[in-house]
């Protein structure tokens, strides 16, 4: 199948493919296939194993973009190893987990996948080009019912193929300075900011998102944690101020104007 | 050769080696379609569904063999065709070299029990063919896709 010159989608579907040989010389076959489904054959932890390798190694120029593992048993335990090699892929741009064995649990360690805020460095290392699904969004839910609005907004972020991954890192960096949840206001906004005053502007998120937090939940947690909770996403901003990933057309900052004469 | 020389095997027929009445009249609506196939000349989609019940009734299908032989004659070529799709029915290998003459770009086999011999078929199907985009294979078990592994590729 790898050699075939116009194969795009290969579905194997109810063949109950548990024998990870078998599923190995698949997935060696469908490395230059954009969409590969593996749905309903029973695949479990010894296959999970398989298609992280095939996740990880997926190499150009025409890797797979579009994973369907619908209804197999895979479980909150083999999501560690699919979230592993899904950092390191970028190429994916949908995978599709929905009616497997995968819990809440499972469903967090996944979208941490696409957007850990812990550290600046976290945000940059996430997945900036999949969507991963754990739950079947053609049903009823919709994915916006389904999510929460930072889920919601990190799903379109990676979604998004018409933006570069700088500008997802920069989108995703202020996702995770408004830190609370809901009035999600338009990340896209800060896709053209020039660079001078970006600094300003993370300076007034911070400060939003501050206020109001301690707003919003005064009463309900430690003023000094949420003081402290503050600061430390500022600086991991700040710290990560270098990276060259953050921003886009990094140049030398403008010349200081003093009196009309420039410096 | 007159490709409507083959008969339509009768539902009754089928309830006679245990298809229930409602699989049964599948089967007719199934021969009926192969029928419709041969005549529709500038038809793009091939859609032929049987019933998914046992291996062991499956092993009847000898009955349908001169039903399929008129279907492959009068769809051989015919490259207006573009999707086949075929599930619920042992198909016969020869199906293959009448699915290379068109220009196919969807193929779906479900259930279709294609066996050793028809994975082989597939698979020499697969290396020579050019058109295809979309291929579903589904409802066979494992022991056809173990000839994937080194031990039988040669």
């Amino acid at each position: 199948m790898s050699n075939h010159p116009s194969l795009e989608s290969v579905a194997f579907i109810n063949c109950a493919l548990t024998n990870t040989d078998i599923l190995r010389v698949i997935l060696e076959g469908c490395a230059t296939i954009n969409n590969v489904k593996i749905e309903a054959n029973k695949l479990e932890s010894e296959a999970v194993a398989i298609i992280s390798d095939f996740i990880q190694s997926n190499p150009p120029p025409t890797p797979t973009e579009y994973m369907n593992l619908r209804h197999n048993s895979i479980s909150d335990d083999d999501t560690l190893l699919l979230a592993s090699s899904l950092k390191n892929n970028t190429h994916l741009r949908l995978v599709n987990l929905a009616h497997n064995d995968i819990t809440e649990e499972g469903e967090k360690l996944l979208f941490k996948t696409m957007y850990d805020p812990t550290s600046m460095d976290s945000i940059v290392e996430s997945n900036h080009t999949c969507v991963i699904h754990a739950w079947d969004f053609t049903g009823k839910e919709s994915l916006v019912q389904r999510s929460n609005p930072v889920e919601a907004e990190v799903m379109k972020i990676n979604a998004d193929h018409d933006i570069s991954t700088k500008q997802k890192i920069r989108r995703k960096v202020v996702l995770a300075l408004c830190g609370f949840e809901g009035e999600l206001f338009d990340l896209a906004h800060f896709n053209d900011l020039p660079l001078p005053i970006m600094p300003r502007v993370l300076e007034l998120i911070q400060e939003h998102s501050q206020i109001r937090t301690h707003c919003h939940l005064k009463g309900l947690y430690d003023e000094n944690q949420l003081e402290k909770d503050a600061l430390s996403r500022l600086f991991h901003t700040l710290r990560g101020w270098e990276l060259p990933l953050l921003f886009e057309n990094l140049h030398s900052p403008p010349p200081i104007k003093t009196g009309g004469r420039s410096h | 050769m007159n490709r409507h020389n083959s008969q339509i095997i009768p539902a009754s027929q089928w309830i006679s080696i245990g298809y229930t009445e409602d699989d049964a009249q599948k089967m007719e609506k199934l021969q009926n379609d192969m029928k419709k196939y041969c005549d529709e000349d500038d038809t793009t989609k091939v859609e032929l569904l049987g019933v998914e019940i046992g291996d062991q009734i499956y092993h009847d299908y000898g009955w349908m063999i001169p039903l399929w032989t008129e279907l492959f004659d009068a769809l051989h070529g015919r490259t207006s065709v573009e999707k086949v799709n075929i599930s619920g029915i042992k198909l016969p290998v020869s199906i293959f070299p009448t699915l290379q003459s068109m220009d196919l770009n969807h193929l779906g086999l479900y259930a279709t029990i294609i066996g050793v011999d028809g994975f082989h078929a597939l698979s020499t199907f697969l290396g020579e063919n050019s058109s295809l985009k979309y291929l579903t294979l589904g409802g066979d078990t494992i022991t056809i896709f173990q000839l994937l592994l080194p031990c039988h590729m040669h």
